[in-house]
């Protein structure tokens, strides 16, 4: 019998790995528009026609070619711009397998055009399915022409994949926005079947933003910048007001290649926890300076996957970041008191909110400056890890409480907080057992208890973190709660957090707490049920990092023990609640996200009897 | 029928019952006076269905008549008159009730007498008689600190512990707590129950400040108190009281002797400087000095004073709620009044500096902490 293992057959070859590489015309857009980027272009103009199914056009004034580099850009693994294995891991480029032409030439018609600046004529190479057809000098301008025509014309599976023309042409939009972002020098064109869809000219960063998403307005996205040893961060995130219901206004790019990260990502929305509802997704725009062989990039035939050295820290660095633009921007919703912190002057785009930040941000940490604050932080929790897997549970208990001792419990008795104005009233009622209403000045103020009172707490809770702990008032009657043995763990292991928020907690016996106080403050609260509960909502959203803790911790106490709809409240109750709310940092929406308030000007009331 | 009588006397005793009538109870009858005239003498109830209480006055009446008059109407309508005798006229059948005075005409409508709650038939067990006066302090002196927890009922009461020899009331919300002692007693039966809030608020309103007799019998469900034409049955609250006795400290080598009002009048003060949600206070206490601190981070407000005092222990720093504090502070009556206390974390006693014969009040106060 004859052996039946051979090589294939060049084509054949290509035609399968641009499978892997073109998956669809936005593919072809990609590769070529970033080819023209990494050419060094001033202006680039892209067609398109039917979704890139007829014809995919992308002109230049790049480098340009020599007619022999021009015969070679087509070969497979042929580039110019890694000549090393080394190079991988310094990429200044977009491309660097040399992959692409070869793949496009694969399985559809092309075109190209190319004159260096120094030539005095172009070369013009025609291929079908990877065969050249001919080679010729022609007239043209500086730069590189290549046109695609008739995509999967010999792939017919493939090409019965595609979606309609507008999906295809959405995909196509994408990755154009994606190329054109974060290149403001290079003027963009895109023409959609002769139409122009965008004109993008050079300029800054803002100009481009605001040219591409031209349905936000100016002072609807705010500029953060930061830089540490690891990375330096330039960002747009726009304000909880302009997120919106579906993805895709979410972009992130290391070293100007936009690239996708579940992880960073969360860092990002997390940020926005409470100040938008869980369906709603922020509109956002970074982009990442590092050290090109810091990150890896071949990692994906897409190349939109992006290895960082140090993950975590991109993380806390980019909650951080985005946490200060928005902290610093929390807008009131219809009042506009204090409204001139927030007002961007004409013309002076994307500058007030620019913020200090402690560039090692670890939320665990009181204060510190520095990267190496962070790396601490890192190596701290690599150690925490460690003994989880190796050493005792009383070890790490032991490790994990000093710890806190040591990094939460700051200086305390000066950390005073500045008060902040809070509107004077000049009466205040309860409504219904579940409203507060309130007039101030000419502004009426509708406040939902709960939803207020549920925030002050969970702000109280978690300030006591960064020292503010919460005073206990001991019991009379210490309680015993039973535990089951694997919420027992859970609970011992939250000890030291709990007693920062004010629970005088001790272990009794071998699955038995006994409770001898609880957070000063808590009205009617069971304490045995209020412990059972946290248990309950922490094993329901356990996470291990050491701030999630807290903050599950505090949104849970919030919940428990807040007044609830219904309650009763005497007039200096609900004046104290109108007061603490306002001492918020983020007084306007509850923990997950809800209004808390509402405020009527009088025109608003005016508008009420037309 | 018709009887007349003062306004004056019969708004006295109406006063006295009507605290039991809740608005908008389960059954509208309970909205009403029981009206009994037998012979002369008006036999006054209400009830809530826990409480009963009842008192008479002697009318002039031309017949016996059971009706129940609306509570509200009535009573708003005599409030309002000057004091002068008042006929009452009741039509049985129609059970329409009419006041005329001098001047006026007031006509309402009643309810039939046999709609209403039946006076619990008490079998009493075991009885005890002590003077208002004395109920009345233990009382007072006890009822501010009770709970307000629904979900803990058993300390909303006032607990009653009889032993031969003495009775203690204890009251507290599981953050304080006050014992009034009474001693020289010889009961020969030890038993204990609970008395709810809403009976010691009637009783506290209805009890005369004079040596005259209560007798207060008892059964497992069932407390009867009598006095001076006045009963008044309540339910106990069925619950388990907890065992107060092991909370009290027994060694507090840290013994405070301060002048009460001086004590009183900075804790006002500074209180108003406290958090408030926690209405946290500190007390510093060393050598012959107290500084009395409190700040409010939220809007960056503190305060501080020194007070002179009397101190034999170690200097300690304790924290307290302040309106705990100040309402036990003026629940003692004495000059001076003495703390005690044993470490910051642990509960302080509040006593005052002498005691009426026969008496032994003590009161407890759980520190709130910082526990750095």
């Amino acid at each position: 019998m004859a052996d039946v293992i051979k090589l294939l057959p060049e084509h054949v070859a290509n035609q399968i790995a641009a499978g892997e590489v073109i998956q669809r015309p936005a593919s072809v857009v990609k590769e070529l528009l970033e080819n023209a980027v990494d050419a060094g272009s001033k202006s680039i103009i892209l067609h398109i026609k039917d979704g890139g199914r007829t014809l995919i056009q992308v002109i230049d004034d790049g480098a340009g070619m020599s007619e022999t580099d021009a015969r070679m850009s087509w070969e497979r693994h042929a580039t110019s711009k890694i000549a090393s294995a080394d190079d991988l891991f310094k990429l200044n480029t977009k491309g660097f397998r040399g992959e692409a032409l070869a793949s496009i030439a694969a399985i559809a018609h092309t075109e190209m055009r190319t004159r260096r600046h120094t030539d005095e004529v172009a070369t013009q190479i025609m291929i079908e399915g990877s065969e050249v057809k001919s080679v010729e000098a022609v007239n043209a301008n500086a730069g590189t022409c290549i046109t695609v025509k008739n995509l999967f014309y010999n792939v017919p599976a493939r090409r019965q994949f595609l979606k309609s023309n507008p999906v295809e042409t959405k995909y196509i939009i994408d990755e154009f926005l994606r190329v054109a972002l974060p290149h403001p020098d290079i003027a963009f064109e895109f023409y959609n079947n002769g139409n122009d869809i965008f004109k993008l000219k050079s300029g800054s960063m803002e100009q481009r933003i605001l040219e591409i998403f031209a349905d936000k307005k100016q002072d609807e996205i705010l500029y953060v910048e930061e830089t540490t040893s690891v990375a330096s961060i330039k960002g747009f995130v726009g304000v909880p007001q302009i997120a919106k219901k579906t993805r895709g206004e979410q972009y992130l790019f290391v070293n100007n290649r936009f690239f996708r990260d579940g992880y960073l990502n969360h860092a990002i929305s997390s940020a926005y926890k409470e100040l938008i509802p869980k369906d709603v997704f922020p509109f956002y725009i970074f982009f990442f300076s590092v050290r090109p062989e810091s990150i890896d990039v071949n990692v994906h035939p897409q190349k939109t996957e992006i290895k960082f050295e140090d993950e975590r820290i991109i993380y806390q660095f980019l909650h951080a970041v985005a946490r200060k633009a928005l902290g610093d921007h929390i807008q009131v919703p219809e009042a506009d008191f204090n409204m001139a912190a927030f007002t961007v002057k004409p013309g002076v785009y994307a500058t007030q909110p620019r913020i200090d930040l402690n560039t090692g941000f670890n939320p665990f940490v009181g204060s510190g400056s520095g990267q190496t604050q962070a790396r601490k932080a890192n190596s701290d929790w690599k150690k925490i890890f460690d003994g989880d897997v190796k050493g005792s549970f009383s070890e790490r208990y032991e490790a994990e409480q000093t710890n806190l001792k040591a990094e939460f419990v700051g200086d305390i008795k000066h950390d005073t907080r500045i008060k902040k104005e809070s509107p004077s009233i000049d009466s205040i009622w309860q409504v219904n057992k579940k409203y507060i209403m309130a007039q101030t000045g000419e502004e009426l103020y509708i406040i939902d208890q709960e939803k207020a009172h549920e925030r002050i707490l969970y702000e109280k809770y978690l300030r006591s973190i960064n020292g503010q702990q919460i005073a206990t008032q001991e019991r009379l009657f210490p309680q015993l709660v039973d535990l089951q043995p694997t919420d027992f763990v859970i609970v011992h292991d939250l000890l030291p957090h709990l007693a920062l928020m004010g629970f005088d907690l001790a272990v009794f016996g071998k699955n038995s707490l006994i409770i001898n106080g609880v957070p000063a403050g808590i009205k009617n609260a069971n304490e045995k049920l209020l412990i059972e509960g946290m248990v309950d909502d922490f094993k329901q959203t356990q996470t291990q990092a050491k701030g999630d803790r807290f903050d599950i911790l505090a949104r849970s106490i919030a919940r428990k023990t807040g007044v609830k709809q219904g309650d009763e409240l005497s007039q200096t109750e609900i004046t104290n609640l109108f007061e603490e709310l306002f001492q918020c940092e983020n007084p306007y929406f509850d923990i997950s996200g809800k209004r808390t308030l509402k405020i009527l000007s009088s025109s608003d009331l005016e508008k009420l009897f037309i | 029928m018709k009887f007349i009588v003062s306004t004056n006397d019969l708004l006295k005793q109406l006063d006295l019952v009507d605290g039991v009538v809740v608005s908008k109870p389960l059954i509208p009858i309970l909205e009403n006076f029981l009206f009994e005239i037998k012979g002369g003498n008006l036999k006054i109830t209400t009830t809530d269905l826990e409480t009963f209480m009842t008192t008479s006055l002697k009318v002039e009446a031309d017949s016996d008549i059971d009706i129940a008059v609306p509570s509200k109407v009535s009573l708003e309508t005599l409030k309002n008159l000057p004091t002068q005798p008042v006929t009452f006229s009741i039509d049985e059948a129609s059970k329409s009730i009419e006041i005329n005075t001098g001047n006026g005409r007031y006509k309402l409508t009643g309810n039939e007498a046999k709609d209403f709650p039946k006076f619990p038939e008490l079998e009493s067990e075991n009885s005890i008689v002590l003077s208002s006066k004395v109920l009345l302090k233990a009382i007072n002196k006890t009822i501010f600190a009770t709970g307000t927890d629904e979900l803990r009922i058993n300390l909303t009461g006032v607990y009653c512990q009889i032993t031969d020899t003495h009775i203690n009331f204890v009251a507290t919300d599981a953050n304080r707590l006050v014992r009034v002692q009474r001693k020289g007693f010889k009961n020969g039966f030890e038993t204990s129950f609970i008395l709810p809030k809403k009976a010691m608020n009637l009783l506290k309103n209805a009890l005369p400040n004079d040596e005259s007799p209560v007798k207060i019998e008892f059964n497992s469900s069932y407390a009867f108190f009598s006095f001076t034409g006045v009963s008044l049955i309540c339910r106990l609250i069925d619950e388990r009281y907890p065992d107060y006795t092991a909370v009290i400290p027994t060694e507090n080598p840290n013994k405070l002797s301060i002048n009460r009002n001086d004590f009183i009048s900075a804790m006002k003060r500074v209180s108003i400087y406290s958090n408030k949600t926690t209405n946290q206070v500190r007390l510093k206490i060393a050598g012959s000095e107290m500084t009395i601190s409190a700040e409010d981070y939220d809007f960056a407000n503190e305060a501080t004073e020194r007070l002179s005092c009397n101190y034999e222990g170690a200097d300690i720093e304790i924290g307290f709620n302040a309106r705990f504090l100040t309402e036990m502070l003026n629940a003692v009556d004495t000059e001076e009044v003495k703390m005690e206390f044993s470490m910051p974390n642990r509960a302080g006693l509040l006593l005052p500096s002498e005691n009426e014969s026969e008496e032994d009040i003590l009161m407890l106060i759980m520190p709130m902490m910082i526990n750095v």
